[in-house]
């Protein structure tokens, strides 16, 4: 279970200059084995929370439990969690899609290779610098670091939005079949196009 | 750690890769430096040599100073690094996995450590070869407190970096440090000529290494029989564990601040 208890959060733009208050007192638990669509009007904090349980961001207020133990953001699991949020920033536009994938550890090229069927990304792309991929082929590629990490806790931050048919098609089809050993986390203004794998939907409006 | 640190390494040189001619432009314009300081040293000689003991000319005590400054620059070449990191958005992958952070930091010192060397002996070798130097070098000495200087110079950066991750106003810190020690560290000229100020260059460890270089570099001197050199240490002992507390703690705030990612 994760558990995200009395959240406080708040974006400063500078130090102790408040700009944006985006939770207050939020709770929600999410379960193993459910896909977990989570939507709301922008700015209302769906990137936030995926950030908070990805510990790219800490609250300032409450707890977050992560199969019964209380996470310490200074020591955080990140050994649990892969988040993919915005292609655009979590590859170097200097080096290719094989050298970004060395960086992240991922050295075997026939594994990266195996696992490109999940999102058809043609080969010959494995060896073009990040910064020439259209945005699909940047959100496809970003997409295979984080099935090639292979961590229990897949949070996803607009993933399909740049998708081809066919690659969302297979998208889906891996979480689905994965599913049950994981817990995984949607973040989408398209609640329509993620209907048929999602087993629950979440709008934070509610929860706030 | 190790293969932590040899992945960062090799992304480092990757990207370098891309900007070849920065490379090149960087070392020809320290050398044309020490060209316009080759005439210098021709015209004003009998002003300049009386504040310099160590029985060489103007043009050898700069060579050595450029040499050593060059090594400060690449603790600059850090906090560079850093931003670049921070702009393209992939330092907020870098930070927050697991166990990532020193030898991030660590990959940083090595990178700047190996640039530094390789322009510096492109230096030595034209200056050697052009009969511009005459050394009396203690090679070892000398690697030795390049190694203990740079760990000084880099931890200066790593927390002048960590200034910028926390409060986002850019420069200001590693620019008025870069100023300060050029001017008072006896980089352009020794510090006797600073008169009364020269009490001022004691606090800054670019006039120790400098100092510690030229006797190391003309007089032959080991290591060990500098006081300049357990200055140094010192300086390290501080300020190596103080960066990378002070660089941590900056990325855990601008993580609860929510600001990680803004430059």
């Amino acid at each position: 279970m994760i558990l995200l208890k009395n959240i406080y959060f708040s974006y400063y733009s500078a130090p102790f200059k408040l700009k944006i208050k985006v939770f207050e007192n939020f709770s929600f638990n999410f379960n193993k084995g459910i896909i977990y669509t989570l939507t709301a009007p922008n700015g209302y904090g769906k990137t936030t929370l995926l950030k908070i349980i990805a510990g790219f961001l800490v609250p300032q207020k409450g707890e977050l439990i992560i199969e019964n133990s209380v996470v310490n953001f200074r020591d955080f699991p990140y050994d649990k969690i892969s988040l993919f949020y915005n292609q655009d920033r979590a590859f170097y536009n200097q080096l290719t899609v094989k050298e970004n994938m060395y960086f992240y550890g991922f050295s075997d090229i026939e594994e990266i290779k195996n696992k490109l069927t999940y999102v058809n990304l043609k080969t010959e792309f494995l060896y073009e610098k990040f910064e020439n991929l259209s945005s699909g082929n940047k959100a496809k590629a970003v997409l295979i670091k984080t099935i090639m990490e292979n961590k229990p806790i897949i949070l996803l931050d607009e993933p399909f939005s740049y998708l081809d048919q066919e690659s969302k098609e297979s998208v889906k089809k891996y979480l689905s079949e994965t599913k049950k050993e994981k817990y995984i986390i949607i973040a989408t203004n398209n609640e329509k196009e993620i209907k048929e794998i999602s087993d629950k939907t979440i709008r934070i409006t509610d929860v706030k | 750690m190790l293969n932590k640190i040899k992945i960062f390494l090799i992304k480092n040189f990757l990207i370098e890769k891309n900007y070849k001619f920065s490379l090149i432009a960087q070392l020809f314009s320290l050398f044309l430096t020490l060209i316009i300081f080759f005439f210098i040293d021709s015209f004003f000689k009998s002003e300049v040599q009386k504040h310099i003991d160590l029985n060489i000319n103007y043009f050898s005590y700069i060579f050595v100073s450029f040499i050593v400054f060059n090594y400060s620059g690449g603790g600059n070449l850090i906090y560079q690094k850093i931003n670049f990191d921070i702009t393209s958005g992939v330092f907020e992958f870098i930070v927050n996995k697991k166990n990532t952070i020193t030898p991030y930091i660590l990959s940083l010192w090595l990178y700047s450590l190996l640039l530094s060397t390789l322009e510096s002996s492109v230096y030595f070798i034209i200056a050697h070869s052009l009969g511009l130097i005459k050394p009396n070098l203690n090679l070892i000495s000398f690697f030795i407190l390049i190694l203990i200087s740079s760990i000084v110079f880099s931890s200066i950066y790593i927390i002048t970096s960590s200034f910028v991750i926390l409060f986002k106003k850019g420069d200001i810190f590693s620019f008025l440090f870069s100023v300060f020690e050029s001017i008072f560290a006896g980089v352009y000229f020794p510090i006797s000529a600073l008169g009364d100020f020269s009490q001022l260059s004691k606090l800054i460890p670019l006039t120790h290494s400098i100092k510690a270089a030229q006797k190391i570099f003309y007089q032959n001197a080991y290591f060990w029989e500098l006081k300049e050199f357990y200055i140094l240490l010192s300086f390290s002992l501080i300020l190596c564990p103080l960066s990378v507390y002070i660089f941590k703690k900056s990325i855990y705030i601008t993580r609860k601040w929510g600001n990680l990612n803004k430059y």
